[in-house]
């Protein structure tokens, strides 16, 4: 299937193997990315709460673009945070024809127009969704057998309900469960796994955020999983890239590995941890999971 | 940075749009920036999605048209008519 793909600023910049990994998997599930590189950033809220219109008209010029790619039949991101935002600002655009008309006027100078309806999702929704667990699990080659996952939803992805679609007939708060199982891992539920990373007070109050992430990832080393699971880049920032100051503020030794969704798909989709770039995590997975007795042993 | 977690550029700079997106993207800003009072769409006040069916769409983000006229909030709180006779479009659209 071919997709406008979205891979939002952090999985450029801070999260580089989280985008490289993306387009490694793509292919090995038949899914043509074409990346919207004219789009500019969704303000991940931010600039929503500063001007409201403002963001609305940036991401309505994004699905614009996103329309405009030939058959591609939705448009799909790799960032919890952006389908968070754009979620949002969806819902006004395609709540009011006359709040469409407004913002369309500002885009006509460019010939865009976003016209209600655009299918947006995130990775993991796709993956659900479109592709289908039980395609997902006969492309598996590798499964994740004996690999102790937990999954971390974060915010954006599972809030507010309605605004992000999750219902009986869709219960995408569970996706990464299924998703874990799938993949022939074993899910690890733990207190934190749907609750805020602490990204979004980091720079208001660094220690009540550390405090958030530390506690997360201390409840997921105490069920005992092996590593844990996000298809958010912003969580992975706080849980990984800040771990070791987390570590200072709850006391205790973590050592938690947090690993891309794409990540995780694409190990057990037949991938080495080396191609998806977990050398450059904080925590290496590498290091703290022996993969020549989990999911390496059981390819050989 | 050592282990190329990040990419200083992209990070500090962001990603780098073609010259005639910059431009278009920074016409809207000064757009939207330079208007005397903000136009704001509040769902809760047009109460749009409470009352009318989900279209079968396209879209998941599941909101619907309202059938009244739409309404824009301005930076002061006061609610104003963004337009007239806004006859929203039908489910299923």
């Amino acid at each position: 299937m071919k997709v406008a793909y979205w891979p939002g600023c952090v999985s450029r910049g801070f999260t580089p193997e989280l985008h490289g990994s993306m387009a490694k998997v793509a292919p090995l599930l038949d899914i043509e990315l074409v990346e919207l590189d004219r789009a500019c950033c969704t303000g991940a809220g931010v600039i929503a709460e500063h001007n409201q219109e403002l963001a609305d008209t940036l991401n309505a010029r994004t699905f614009a673009l996103a329309q405009e790619v030939e058959d591609a039949e939705l448009m799909m991101n790799i960032c919890s945070t952006c389908q968070g935002a754009q979620s949002e600002c969806q819902e006004r655009l395609d709540a009011s024809a006359s709040y469409r008309e407004h913002i369309n006027q500002t885009l006509a100078g460019e010939g865009l127009s976003y016209e209600r309806g655009l299918t947006n999702k995130n990775f993991l929704w796709l993956l659900v969704e479109e592709i289908g667990l039980a395609e997902l699990r006969s492309r598996v080659v590798r499964p994740l057998a004996g690999l102790r996952v937990g999954p971390f939803y974060g915010c954006y992805i599972v809030r507010p309900r309605k605004r992000l679609g999750i219902d009986e007939a869709h219960p995408r708060d569970e996706y990464l469960h299924r998703v874990i199982e799938a993949l022939g891992g074993t899910v690890i539920e733990y207190a934190g796994m749907r609750k805020c990373c602490g990204f979004p007070i980091i720079t208001m109050n660094k220690e009540a955020s550390l405090k958030q992430a530390g506690r997360h990832l201390g409840d997921a080393l105490d069920a005992e999983a092996d590593c844990l699971v996000t298809p958010c880049p912003l969580c992975h920032l706080n849980l990984d890239l800040q771990q070791p100051l987390a570590e200072d503020v709850v006391g205790r030794e973590l050592q938690m590995p947090v690993l891309h969704l794409p990540q995780l798909v694409g190990l057990a989709l037949g991938l080495e941890p080396k191609e998806l770039g977990m050398g450059r995590h904080i925590v290496r997975p590498t290091s703290v999971i022996d993969w020549s007795t989990s999911v390496v042993g059981a390819a050989a | 940075m050592l282990r190329g977690k990040l990419n200083p550029k992209i990070a500090l700079f962001g990603h780098k749009l073609p010259k005639r997106d910059l431009d278009a993207v920074r016409a809207i800003y000064e757009k939207v920036e330079g208007r005397e009072s903000r136009y704001e769409l509040n769902l809760y006040v047009t109460g749009s999605d409470e009352d009318t069916e989900t279209p079968e769409p396209k879209s998941e983000a599941g909101a619907t048209d309202e059938a009244g006229a739409a309404s824009a909030q301005g930076a002061n709180g006061a609610t104003v008519p963004i337009a007239s006779g806004g006859a929203e479009e039908s489910a299923g659209s």
